[in-house]
């Protein structure tokens, strides 16, 4: 194994909410099998509309929801390979010390009542136990700099700064443990349309910096174009297709893609759909989850779950869909 | 910490609640030194005496002093001052052996007269606040009385709000089966109806200890049985915000989930928990009183604020008459707004969103 996150068959479901009147176990089929593969190095760009399983997806990479099929195989920076899975604690600690999740709203990721100082520290002084606490802070006023925040910020509050540098400041959190990979999980769309651009700057020089690799999810697609270098849509839980970002800027095939990039950016197709709960499957899929929408929709799509399949030669495409030849 | 200092310093109101306090805990724990005498020493002919410190006579000249007084009307209790006949004030006096914390032996007050010690039988006991109908010396109560009033709110909102912490935190953030377990624990003890437990608590206490011992134990007790209420509602919180993003984020970071409850969650509530003790202390303080309409509350020969205040401070006549007696409230008073403006410091201190204003 030489890449350094390997993803297969990924599913999870969630269980609506059992009130008195609901229908027994109603569940919501949020990640219905993705593969996925993150080479070290590599920003890997995740689109979809809202409700098309993103942030589970983001946040079973690391973890927070356990997964109910499918394994998440992790290249370690010691070069050994192992399966990122709830029960593992001792490695598991350790994964999410080198792959760090970075969510979408800093004012709610950030505890209000702490200081930038103990936000950056807290989690490694539990680990460390209080030893080399100057190392730690040192290593955190770096963090403090990299992300372009002043040495006096640090006694200061989340809500005394702008969303901008609250970013900022999760970014610094993040980098303390010296990650090798970040999961940015729409980390601009919570920000104010002038600042994004900053932040999104900041990213691609931290990664430059500290040679990071990166999952970078977002709605927009032009924005995870100019981030990401391997682009995959993300429909129903499915993945559509996945592309270098420059051929699928360049030619999308995949009849969601197109539909995505006539209605970019994002906000349009958005309010063509009803709702994001809509988007997601209320049952177990039988066909493609696009099927509904699709305008080429034939009789296999809704019987038969497409695969993806390589498309192009050696171009790295990979589309899932019955309409789309394989060339 | 150094930011809590700061903004102590800015706030005149927060900032003399705090010595007040301090020296009202001071002087508590050092109230044998400080009262001249014993609680229950009855002085006779000096009953509803009025404070008879001054400060000035053309006798003794500028300093602490005391001027005999002599009784004109049994009935109204009324004194005259006697012109020309004065008792200093002494500092250090050697009175009536007392222990400092029933311990370690004083040979002296801090201040007090010749009384009973000068050969003439002239020298008259110095009354800072007076005496009660039976010829008390109130200042002296008043210091005896705070190691009860002064204690018991902490003891009760400490134990209370403490257990309803623990419980109320781990049934909200573990949930699962220590939740079943809590709650029905919780609805157990909510069961218990407290005025009986009080009078069958006292009843089985009242042979063996005095009144303030007793209702010290009674209090611990109450409050062992009064934190289900509170720990029902701090589990609610719990819940919100245990979903909160910020939860998420630490264990992400491998925190220990008691460090996640105690330093991420619990401060979020932390105005709330500060409103529960600043309000919660002078409570405790006044439910004593309350219990002592029934009785319950605490009776001579041991002595509180609430006690003094319920025995000499109820009637208006009595107010009228002897307004010295109000001194216990006074007290009361002082003590309640002091953890006010301290809590309102200590809130603003935990609020998220309040600024410094330059
Ligand atoms: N904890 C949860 N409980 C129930 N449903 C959930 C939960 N988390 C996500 N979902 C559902 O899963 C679907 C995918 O959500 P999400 O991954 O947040 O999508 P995206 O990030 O792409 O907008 C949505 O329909 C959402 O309602
Ligand atoms: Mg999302």
């Amino acid at each position: 194994m030489n890449e350094l996150l390997e993803v297969t068959n990924l599913t999870k479901s969630f269980q609506l909410h059992a009130g008195l009147f609901a229908q027994a176990d109603q569940r919501v089929y949020a990640l219905g099998g993705v593969d996925l593969t993150l080479r070290t190095g590599e920003t890997y760009g995740l689109v979809g509309e809202s409700g098309s399983g993103k942030t589970t997806l983001a946040r079973t990479l690391v973890q927070l929801e356990a997964h109910e099929r499918g394994t998440i195989r992790y290249l370690s920076s010691d070069g050994s390979a192992w399966e990122v899975r709830r029960g593992d604690r001792r490695n598991l600690e350790r994964y999410r010390q080198e792959v760090r999740y970075v969510f979408q709203d800093p004012s709610s990721s950030l505890d209000p009542r702490m200081t930038v100082g103990d936000l950056l520290t807290i989690g490694a002084r539990q680990r460390t136990r209080g030893k080399d606490r100057a190392g730690l802070v040192a290593r955190a006023r770096e963090g403090l700099d990299h992300v372009g925040l002043r040495a006096s910020d640090w006694d200061r509050r989340p809500s005394e700064f702008s969303g901008g540098q609250r970013q900022r400041i999760a970014l610094a959190r993040a980098l303390v443990t010296r990650p090798r990979l970040l999961i940015c999980d729409e980390v601009v769309s919570a920000l104010d349309v002038s600042v994004r651009g900053q932040i999104l700057e900041l990213l691609l020089d931290l990664k430059n910096r500290f040679g990071l690799s990166m999952v970078f999810i977002a709605h927009d697609l032009d924005v995870v174009a100019y981030m990401a270098d391997r682009v995959g849509v993300l429909y129903g839980g499915r993945m559509m297709e996945e592309a270098p970002s420059r051929l699928l800027v360049e030619k999308p095939l995949h009849p969601y893609t197109k539909l995505l990039f006539d209605s970019a950016p994002g906000a349009g197709i958005r309010s063509r759909e009803t709702s994001a709960q809509k988007l997601t499957p209320t049952r177990a899929l039988t066909g493609c989850p696009f099927a509904p929408r699709c305008p080429l929709v034939i009789d296999r799509c809704r019987t038969e779950i497409p695969l993806p399949r390589a498309v192009g030669p050696q171009s790295g495409r990979l589309v899932a869909c019955h309409r789309v030849e394989a060339e | 910490m150094n930011s809590l200092w700061r903004r102590l310093f800015r706030r005149p109101l927060a900032w003399g609640s705090l010595v007040v306090l301090v020296i009202l805990y001071l002087a508590m724990s050092l109230c044998e030194f400080l009262a001249p005498y014993d609680p229950n020493h009855l002085f006779e002919g000096h009953s509803d005496l009025p404070p008879n410190l001054i400060w000035y006579s053309p006798q003794e000249g500028l300093g602490p002093q005391v001027q005999t007084v002599a009784l004109v009307n049994g009935v109204t209790r009324e004194y005259v001052r006697v012109r020309g006949e004065y008792t200093p004030v002494k500092f250090f006096v050697p009175t009536d052996p007392v222990k400092l914390w029933g311990v370690i032996p004083l040979p002296f007050h801090l201040f007090g007269t010749d009384y009973g010690r000068d050969p003439a039988g002239k020298a008259q006991p110095v009354f800072v606040m007076g005496t009660d109908n039976l010829g008390r010396d109130v200042f002296s109560r008043i210091l005896y009385g705070s190691r009860i009033s002064l204690t018991i709110g902490f003891v009760g909102v400490f134990i209370s709000l403490g257990l309803a912490l623990i419980f109320g935190g781990l049934a909200g953030y573990y949930g699962g089966i220590w939740d079943w377990i809590i709650m029905r624990l919780c609805e157990f003890i909510i069961l218990i109806p407290g005025l009986y437990l009080i009078l069958f608590l006292r009843s089985i206490l009242s042979d063996h200890m005095d009144t303030g011992q007793s209702y010290m134990l009674i209090t611990v007790i109450l409050s062992f049985v009064g934190w289900p209420g509170t720990a029902r509602m701090i589990r609610g919180m719990v819940h919100a915000v245990k979903r909160q993003d910020f939860v998420s984020n630490a264990q992400l970071e491998s925190m220990p989930s008691l460090v996640i409850l105690f330093r991420h969650i619990v401060p979020q509530m932390s105005s709330i928990l500060i409103l529960s003790v600043t309000l919660g202390v002078p409570g405790f303080i006044l439910g004593e009183t309350a219990l002592s309409y029934l009785g319950l509350g605490i009776v001579d020969p041991a002595v509180s604020w609430g006690s003094m205040i319920n025995r000499d401070a109820t009637s208006v006549s009595n107010l009228l008459s002897f307004p010295w007696l109000f001194a216990p409230g006074i007290f009361l008073v002082i003590v309640t707004l002091a953890f006010n403006f301290l809590g309102e410091l200590l809130r603003d201190w935990a609020d998220p969103n309040w600024k410094e204003t330059a």
